[in-house]
């Protein structure tokens, strides 16, 4: 049972950087019996409704670390539950605009990760094959970089690096034998 | 300056972190080909890093939703007992966590590759409502959608298995992928050999996980790499 909850987002970013994902663990945990039993004012399974929620932390994360979500003027339990809302309306094919109230909360947000339809086409298929293919240290950085927007200078402290410059170079690496490994599949490999 | 000096630009943009200076001297730079190719190119790692992460996440919030299980005992003789049978079960557990926790640890869920689902692209495919239950992680529905659809498409048959591993039915899904595995005109027979040798592992048969590790270790599968890992831990 989680009873300590983050009093601002603030005090939730100092803890993602101290305790990385720890600490969005227990956002998750802290909300979601809660979300679960406003979920069922809605004509949506309790399946569902995980996935819902699951999704909406994602969002919540993503704005976070993209620096989208730097303010909240209002409880981050609020926030979550409009995400949630606009969430559990777009699952179930309504006009997700029909909600005005918490259109001031969502506003210049990236909510792809509540859009549970994107998946890779065929192209981005060949991309992901390359990057299995790359190694776990190159897959790791760039999944850090990219999806978790860590900087060159937290990427250096999160593994181990001894400067920036090998960092960088590294990445520049991982992402020219990435290019490689593609042009070998597209030459038929 | 070389041309690769500004290839950082393209990382600011895609992360969001570029002024609207910069993203004027982006988009000048786009309009030479060589440089577009390069935007190209790292606006699909991107968006490919963009997907891994969003999975290893929400398989992450996933598994918060399976808390380990709290025994309460009613009293001392009960505790007694279940120490005496604790301490009967540890060889049994030495024998046989080792390669649980590795099965987790190498453990991720196929992603969908028979019929991508696109944003706002229609696909009429008949996979299509399996492929989204599967996607949505309800494996029993996906199954029996899948199960359905068999005649029509033989790529089914490794996500039916996989079904079965996500519900840790191993035996089940080992039935499948062993032929899949050994068909040489199989689409997706590197998948197949690869989940092969984590159902085995999953099922405490580390022989029969070993050699087929072997073979993936030797061979150009894109699993290559994690087949040495986990041979690497494994043995």
């Amino acid at each position: 049972m989680v009873t300590e909850r983050y009093k601002s987002l603030e005090e939730f970013k100092n803890s993602l950087d101290q305790i990385g994902l720890k600490a969005l663990d227990k956002v998750y945990l802290t909300y979601k019996e809660e979300f679960l039993l406003f979920s069922k004012r809605y004509d949506i399974s309790q399946e569902d409704a995980h996935d819902v929620y699951q999704d909406t932390i994602m969002a919540f994360y993503e704005n976070v670390r993209t620096g989208r979500l730097n303010k909240l003027t209002s409880s981050i339990k609020t926030y979550l539950f409009s995400i949630g809302k606009y969430s559990i309306y777009n699952r179930l094919k309504k006009n997700s605009k029909t909600i005005t109230l918490d259109k001031a909360h969502l506003e210049n947000l990236d909510l792809e990760a509540i859009d549970s339809n994107i998946q890779p086409n065929e192209k981005l298929v060949q991309m992901e094959r390359a990057m299995d293919q790359l190694g776990d240290r190159c897959k790791k950085i760039l999944i850090l970089f990219y999806y978790h927007s860590y900087s060159i200078e937290a990427l250096m402290h999160e593994l181990d690096y001894k400067n920036e410059n090998v960092v960088r170079s590294h990445k520049s690496r991982c992402l020219r034998s990435l290019k490689e490994l593609i042009k070998g599949y597209e030459n038929g490999g | 300056m070389k041309m690769e000096d500004k290839f950082p630009l393209i990382d600011a943009y895609l992360t969001g972190h570029i002024s609207d200076k910069e993203n004027q001297e982006l988009n000048e730079l786009r309009k030479i080909p060589e440089f577009e190719q390069e935007f190209q190119f790292r606006q699909d790692a991107f968006l490919t890093a963009k997907a891994l992460g969003r999975r290893e996440l929400k398989s992450r919030l996933q598994s918060l939703d399976q808390p380990a299980k709290v025994i309460r005992f009613r009293n001392w003789w009960a505790l007694a007992a279940a120490m005496i049978l604790l301490l009967l079960a540890v060889p049994f557990l030495f024998d046989h966590s080792p390669s649980d926790k590795l099965y987790a640890e190498f453990y991720s869920t196929l992603p969908n590759k028979i019929d991508p689902i696109t944003r706002g692209e229609s696909t009429k495919s008949e996979l299509r409502p399996a492929l989204i239950e599967y996607e949505r992680a309800n494996y029993t529905t996906a199954r029996q959608l899948f199960e359905e659809k068999r005649e029509l498409n033989p790529d089914v048959e490794v996500y039916i298995a996989i079904t079965h591993l996500e519900e840790g039915q191993f035996n089940e899904a080992i039935k499948i992928l062993q032929p899949i595995s050994e068909n040489s005109g199989a689409r997706f027979r590197q998948e197949a050999k690869w989940y092969l040798a984590l159902a085995h592992l999953g099922n405490s048969n580390k022989d029969q996980a070993t050699a087929l590790l072997q073979e993936i270790s030797k061979s150009q599968s894109m699993y290559q790499n994690r087949a040495k890992e986990l041979l690497a831990k494994l043995l």
